[in-house]
């Protein structure tokens, strides 16, 4: 038989494949990204790549009225915070820039000096209500990457639902309704942070208490999904 | 898993069916992302490969007395029996495989129209011409006589491509008669095998298409349609560059690397525009690229072809409706 042939080639990629010698790299379970305050003056300027920053900084829209920028170690993520609206309703919109995945909406945001965690919607935004009266261009900022996600599909035919792990060595151990909520549990929920729930229709943080999650029977769709983190 | 095949894929409760489901979709997004990492599909830039691998196994869900009956139905046909763990995870993982493949076609009509017109033109061919189709692991193979795949390898789909627009200067419209040309090929090939990969034939159509296409709107009389093609390439050219560059650092290609597929781009995109062929990727790797993995190079930039084909052919499709009649001549089989 010819080494190179055909048949041997597929023969490989599937001993490869079957045996677990190739495995691929999920970026949905990323280690968290910490963004401190970019300062031009401490910058070495050379290894520093700021076409990325200005690239994003013209497209500063007319109502923002000042801007902040936070850096990654590795200078793969940038955050930017904007100010916006003017007298007594001023609000600040953050926004990650990154090429690197493309999902960072499934992220949240976490600032430290605050405790607090921000959701990303799918725009790539995030509002950070009542911070603008503080001194938050000094503050640090994370972004966290999910611990895991559970997939729920309503069967047809019940009130059922599918639920799917993306790890699954971390799949719920109990499903059920008790009164007016749907309430999932796994141990591992005791470390979790925050848990976010997410559809067509509703995105938000939510309860969260021990090893259980609880979600509101007025959110269930036939399709959403938890994210933990 | 194991217990749940020693008991006839009976469930025992919510949560070992839900455990099952997620190891299952969890085989077939790694699945999935192995046919990418082998060049074989592309997934579009809104679908993950987890959404995917979602919609690709739902089917094989179905529940009767608490049964899973289309796993059950097939482990109770398979020969030989599983008889430990190990055998029965192998046996798994080769059967979600095998249902992946079978059911890429209806990802494709959802989320990619243009491949998913090629390949129904394909299979259209195929049934026309009573072609034989052998499925291997990562990719199905159509030849016209049977094909002993143990004494040698198919013919590169550049080489293919290169002799085929070497042989022939008009491209036929009607995809039939351009496999049957290609088999006329690869027939006088000794070295090779007389069979294609399915994936391989979807490459060459799409440049094809792209060429007669082009060729087709550089013959009309009125200037209207070069101008309004040029127009779309220069489009093309900001929106293609960008989203390149996503695929780039996901890769994590070096800065040079990156210039070199730029200016492939570059280079490719200036034929299109200009209505004149471009240089083979042997030809346009040993042009820009100066690193020492040419192979694994060149299947990057056929991948980053293959793309951006499919989307000269989606903004022709989309762009005006008398176009999109002058593409549906190319890809609608006669």
């Amino acid at each position: 038989m010819d080494k190179n042939s055909e048949y041997n080639k597929q023969m490989e990629a599937f001993e490869e494949f079957l045996n677990g010698n190739w495995k691929s790299e999920d970026s949905f379970f990323h280690k968290k990204i910490v963004f401190l305050p970019f300062q031009l003056e401490k910058q070495n300027t050379q290894s520093f790549s700021f076409q990325r920053l200005a690239a994003d900084s013209i497209t500063q829209e007319k109502k923002v009225s000042q801007s902040h920028f936070y850096l990654s170690d590795d200078d793969d993520f940038a955050l930017k915070i904007d100010k916006r609206g003017a007298c007594g309703d001023v609000f600040l919109m953050a926004r990650v820039i990154t090429t690197k995945y493309d999902k960072v909406n499934n992220c949240i945001l976490y600032c430290p000096q605050a405790d607090k965690y921000f959701l990303i919607n799918n725009s790539g935004e995030i509002i950070l209500s009542g911070y603008s009266e503080f001194s938050y261009e000094k503050f640090s900022f994370e972004l966290i990457f999910p611990l895991n996600s559970f997939r729920f599909i309503k069967e047809s035919e019940n009130e059922n639902y599918l639920i799917i792990s993306r790890n699954p060595d971390f799949s719920l151990t109990d499903c059920s309704y008790i009164k007016d909520a749907l309430v999932v549990k796994n141990k591992k929920f005791k470390e979790v942070k925050a848990a976010v729930f997410k559809s067509d229709k509703y995105h938000d943080f939510i309860m969260l208490s021990g090893d259980e999650i609880k979600i509101p029977k007025a959110l269930l769709m036939n399709n959403f999904e938890i994210f933990v983190y | 898993m194991y217990e749940l095949y020693r008991n006839d894929f009976k469930v025992k409760s919510r949560v070992q069916l839900n455990r099952f489901v997620s190891e299952i979709v969890s085989i077939a997004r790694e699945y999935i992302n192995y046919l990418v990492y082998k060049n074989k599909i592309y997934l579009p830039d809104e679908l993950t490969s987890y959404d995917a691998a979602i919609d690709l196994v739902a089917e094989l869900f179905s529940i009767e007395n608490n049964k899973l009956t289309t796993f059950s139905y097939h482990f109770k046909k398979l020969k030989p029996k599983p008889k430990t763990k190990a055998e029965f995870e192998r046996a798994l993982k080769s059967y979600v495989c095998s249902i992946i493949q079978n059911n890429l076609l209806g990802l494709y009509k959802i989320y990619d129209p243009i491949t998913f017109k090629i390949i129904r033109n394909i299979k259209k061919a195929v049934r026309e011409r009573e072609y034989y189709i052998t499925s291997y692991f990562t990719d199905k193979y159509i030849h016209r006589k049977p094909v002993d795949f143990k004494k040698g390898e198919c013919i590169h789909r550049e080489l293919l491509l290169t002799l085929y627009l070497k042989n022939d200067g008009s491209i036929s419209a009607n995809v039939t008669k351009i496999i049957d040309a290609l088999f006329g090929i690869i027939e006088t090939q000794k070295e090779y095998l007389s069979a294609i990969a399915l994936q391989d034939l979807v490459y060459i159509l799409k440049e094809l298409i792209t060429i007669k296409t082009e060729d087709y709107i550089k013959n009309f009389k009125s200037e209207e349609p070069k101008v309004f093609y040029k127009l779309l390439i220069q489009k093309l050219r900001k929106e293609f560059i960008f989203k390149i560059k996503k695929y780039l650092d996901k890769k994590n290609f070096s800065e040079n690397d990156c210039k070199c597929v730029y200016n492939i781009i570059e280079e490719v995109l200036n034929h299109y525009e200009n209505f004149t062929c471009r240089p083979s990727v042997r030809v346009l790797v040993e042009t820009h690229y100066r690193g020492k993995n040419k192979n694994s190079f060149s299947n990057k930039i056929e991948y980053v072809l293959s793309l951006l084909n499919t989307e000269i052919l989606k903004i022709i499709e989309e762009g005006n409706s008398y176009y999109a009649e002058v593409f549906k001549l190319q890809t609608e089989s006669e």
